[in-house]
């Protein structure tokens, strides 16, 4: 068979890198088709540079064809940023060198393909680790943690990602080198604070080269609690008064019935089966105030109907604990082909409030919702389990999620704590934010990225989403205003559903495709907020 | 234009046009035409509309603390005031957090934080005028972000008016959100040259159980900074590390014979204080203190106000600075500004945020008389040889009028410059809100 030909972009993009760097035939884009999301798209090639004037050449290219740019991380994402329709996308899997670590003044650089977990490795035996800790930490990448303003289970008390980045070197879409920030802490370099706008603005922005971090020592003591409650709702109560009582553990996490249940058929023991929430509780500091910590944290825990409190006394038992708790979503993806995962945030005193409103959206759609949530922050991770190919399922978990959503904004709280916007939220922005508000971000983004050339399509809602997603919140007007004519609130609720599953695009599943038969659906109500122990969903 | 502008802001709430008024209001000898105090966020956003018509120049004024920040203006036609605004709006302690506007003063909030057993973790200078608007403008921050973080970590969302006379919004109210770009940072340290604050939501924090501070003196500046890198890197996790010299030490009321003092700010429960202080000191005879005590109840509270309130001392016709480096850096900027006020005979303090790679420089003339202008432009030459090569800033907080005229207060631009002119051009298009007064002239 003859090769194929070269086309003239492959080419001059293979200049640059040399040929084993550049991927654009079909089966060598596969692999960077998808993140962590439903949608999938193909770039028409991927570069992976190795240095910032690979980038830089790139770019220029990139200009020259006026094709988009997507950056591209361990592809880890959750809310589509990483989905590359047309253009170039850039892989930084030969960019993962630590460049320098500097413990006496607490800081490292990096390049951004380094993965995060990685970066705590290599510090640990010097006593200083790099503090947000996203459940994919070892696998998900530090440009990509600087892109989505990753958090995690320690963001509880030590804030995160930009919370902990001093410093980039970003190449802007006209192929500029600059740095952001400066060498001392962050904020403090003259002028506007460009590394804070820059954080979490998922890939719009700029393409970052280079990453300096804050480092933190690693604490002295840590006790981790495993406490076991009834329900959920007691467990979400603790999570309160704990807060509320002036304490603010290093992390604080919930897991349900049915996340505990995924856990154990994907092997990972030391949880309780009957229990019908548990919060992983991490406390740090000193030696000498771990035991009166634990013993306040303790009577609280007992105070709201706790049935047991193990404390972890070995490393290994702690470790076993956290692999549970970050092992979480991939066990669920085990209990059904597809699962949507979100990312909502609350004020933390209505978070029982709004954790029923995700069982009683689970009973209204029928659909099991297993809950994981970074509990002290308020940051739900409902995930909704379901299999797309039964029909009508998309559209049931796609309303599921917005009445979860929106009940998330109406309590004053936000779509998404760590996720990002992507691809997925987009339509629910308008939900947050007014024209004037959307008109100082495109500012930012013009100030950036003045033609739109970096990860276009994301972040920003269309007009169509828009209108979508303000037609659910009319449909729930109605609901109230008018309940009398329930034919008519019927065909209200499936135009505004279909209008929205066509706004939205689901963005958590299961990584594995599944090719087998078409499971039975959950019976409704076996999961979610009030669902008390030992209700075990069919297997 | 003034006079029919006048006319407008005066449907809108209370204008001053008297130069009694007026003449605090002025920045670098420069009075604003109109003194407008808007009675809501929307007035706001209307006046800076009308201003906007009219191509007036606005400057958002809260304590004026730090009106001396800056370069100075190139047009200053209206001072918007915003003391008015000065509402705490939410606050639920269970949930940490507070919703405040930005005309009410940091000293308002904490005491009704205090309350109920929480705080603000800022402590700028001129904590009792200062308000929050002007804190945030200023990313004013003080010892304590060692231990919370400054402005930056500590908003969640704001609302602000913008160049077209509308209010725009960014962040939410809870504590953690990643739904849209990050305006918040934008705007802190901004000095209102992209738009006016009116509204901020702040996480907040326990109040801690125990304070106590643990001073330590030393004969040699490299032992005392070499103490305070201990302190700061340990487990102990303190509130705050202060390297102070002697004339720092005097006016922060703990003079001594040995001319180099280090604070350490122990907070936490009753158990973990005892430990930190007692480690702190037995390190701080190990690095060689020549004396070493313990502060707790009321002299505690008034060290830590003092020490708070130093770097905004003024300096009549003296220099100020602030300078950020790298923590391991401080020695070998403290000994540059030594020989620079040796060289033109000023008198120095230094105090420094060590964990934070902060030092205030304060310069004032020894004959009472302010530092001519040579002298000054000596000091402010001599921090930036040391400081500028290896990445770090000198902002010049305060510094005689003249001085201004040439040099640029925040010092020189950098590569990153073209995105802030950019973001100036996208957020100000006609250049009206603080005109000149940033870097670059911005």
């Amino acid at each position: 068979m003859a090769e194929l030909v070269v086309p003239p972009l492959i080419a001059e993009l293979e200049r640059i890198v040399g040929p084993a760097n550049v991927l654009w035939r079909d089966n060598e884009l596969i692999s960077y088709s998808y993140d962590g999301s439903i949608d999938r798209g193909r770039p028409n090639a991927v570069v992976l540079p190795g240095n910032a004037a690979d980038v830089v050449a790139i770019v220029k290219v990139a200009q020259r064809y006026d094709l988009p740019i997507v950056a591209r991380g361990a592809g880890t994402g959750l809310s589509g940023g990483a989905i590359a329709h047309q253009g170039i996308m850039l892989g930084f899997s030969r960019m993962r060198r630590i460049l320098e670590v500097d413990t006496d003044n607490m800081r490292a650089t990096v390049e951004p393909g380094l993965v995060n977990l990685d970066l705590s490795k290599a510090i640990a035996s010097r006593g200083f680790y790099y503090a947000p800790d996203p459940s994919s930490q070892a696998a998900c990448t530090l440009g990509g943690n600087v892109a989505e303003n990753s958090g995690g289970p320690h963001c509880l008390a030590y804030g995160v990602t930009t919370n902990h980045v001093l410093g980039l070197e970003v190449v802007l879409p006209n192929g500029q080198v600059v740095h952001l920030g400066g060498v001392s802490m962050a904020g403090e370099n003259a002028g506007y604070d460009l590394t804070g706008a820059f954080v979490g603005s998922e890939g719009t922005l700029g393409i970052v080269t280079k990453i300096t971090l804050r480092l933190m020592r690693l604490p002295e003591a840590v006790r981790t609690l495993l406490a076991i409650f009834p329900t959920v709702d007691d467990a979400s109560r603790t999570v309160s008064a704990i807060i509320a009582a002036g304490i603010i553990p290093a992390a604080l996490e919930m897991m349900d019935a049915l996340t505990i249940q995924a856990l154990q058929r994907a092997g990972h023991q030391g949880l309780p089966a009957d229990a019908g929430a548990v919060l992983l509780i991490e406390l740090e500091g000193l030696d000498e105030g771990m035991a009166e910590l634990s013993t306040v944290v303790d009577g609280i825990c007992r105070e709201h109907h706790a049935r047991d409190i193990h404390v972890a006394t070995t490393a290994e038992e702690r470790t076993s604990l956290w692999k549970a708790r970050k092992g979480a979503l991939g066990a669920l993806g085990q209990l059904a082909p597809n699962y949507y995962l979100q990312d909502g945030v609350v004020p933390r005193t209505l978070l029982p409030e709004v954790l029923q409103t995700v069982q009683a959206a689970s009973e209204k759609y029928e659909l099991p919702i297993a809950n994981v949530a970074h509990a002290g922050d308020g940051n739900l991770h409902p995930c909704i389990v379901f299999d797309e190919r039964i029909p009508g399922q998309t559209e049931k978990v796609i309303a599921a999620g917005a009445d979860i959503l929106w009940k998330c904004v109406q309590v004053g709280g936000t779509l998404s704590g760590e996720h990002g916007v992507g691809l997925e939220k987009q339509a629910y922005m308008s939900w947050l934010f007014g024209p004037a508000d959307f008109a100082a971000m495109r500012r930012l983004k013009r100030a950036f990225d003045p033609d739109g050339r970096l990860n276009p399509g994301k972040v920003f809602p269309t007009e169509e989403q828009m209108a979508a997603a303000e037609a659910w919140v009319q449909r729930e007007a109605g609901a109230t205003d008018a309940p009398a004519d329930q034919d008519d609130l019927a065909r209200r609720e499936a135009a505004a559903t279909a209008a929205l599953a066509a706004a939205t695009t689901l963005t958590a599943k299961s990584p594995v495709p599944v090719t087998g038969p078409v499971a039975a659906p959950y019976p409704a109500g076996s999961n979610g907020a009030q669902h008390r122990s030992g209700q075990v969903p069919p297997a | 234009m003034t006079a029919p502008l006048a006319a407008q802001l005066r449907t809108l709430g209370h204008l001053d046009v008297a130069e009694a008024q007026l003449a605090p209001l002025a920045i670098d000898g420069r009075r604003p035409a109109l003194a407008f105090s808007p009675d809501s966020p929307d007035a706001v956003a209307a006046a800076v509309g009308m201003a906007a018509e009219h191509g007036a120049a606005v400057s958002p004024h809260g304590s004026g603390t730090k009106i001396d920040l800056g370069n100075p203006p190139q047009r200053y036609d209206v001072a918007l005031r915003l003391h008015t605004l000065d509402r705490i709006l939410e606050y639920e302690p269970a949930d940490l957090t507070v919703t405040v506007q930005a005309g009410v003063r940091l000293s308002a909030v904490q005491r009704r934080l205090a309350a109920d057993g929480q705080f603000l973790a800022l402590d700028p200078p001129h904590a009792e005028e200062a308000t929050i608007g002007g804190i945030l403008a200023t990313n004013a921050s003080g010892p304590s972000r060692l231990l919370y973080g400054s402005a930056r970590d500590l908003v969640l969302g704001m609302r602000f008016a913008t160049a077209d006379g509308e209010l725009a919004k960014t962040g939410g109210k809870v504590v953690k959100n990643v739904v849209g770009y990050d305006l918040n940072k934008m705007h802190i340290g901004a000095l209102g040259t992209l738009g006016v604050l009116v509204e901020v939501t702040f996480k907040v924090a326990p109040l801690p159980r125990q304070e106590r501070t643990l001073w330590a003196r030393f004969a040699g500046l490299a032992e005392a900074h070499g103490f305070s890198g201990r302190l700061y890197r340990s487990q102990l996790a303190p509130r705050a590390v202060e390297l102070l010299d002697a004339a720092a030490a005097r006016q922060c009321g703990l003079p001594g014979d040995a001319p180099w003092l280090v604070l350490f700010h122990a907070a936490g429960s009753p158990a973990t204080v005892a430990r930190q202080v007692s480690d702190a000191a037995q390190w701080a005879s190990a690095d060689g203190a020549t004396d070493c005590g313990q502060l707790d109840g009321e002299a505690h509270a008034d060290l830590w106000t003092a020490v708070r309130a130093l770097p905004g001392t003024s300096v009549l016709d003296g220099v100020r600075l602030k300078i950020a480096t790298l923590p391991t850096e401080i020695v070998a900027v403290w000994e540059v500004l030594e020989r620079a006020a040796r060289s033109v005979n000023a008198s120095l303090t230094r105090l420094a945020h060590a964990g934070s790679g902060i030092t205030y420089g304060l310069f004032g003339a020894q004959n009472g008389h302010g530092l001519d202008l040579a002298a000054a432009a000596t000091i402010v030459t001599a921090a930036q040889s040391v400081v500028l090569p290896s990445g770090g800033s000198v902002v010049v907080e305060a510094c005689p009028v003249a001085l201004k005229r040439h040099l640029d207060v925040w010092g020189p631009t950098r590569d990153d410059f073209p995105i802030m002119q950019a973001l100036k051009a996208q957020f100000d298009p006609q250049g009206l809100f603080n005109p000149g007064r940033f870097l670059g002239r911005l």
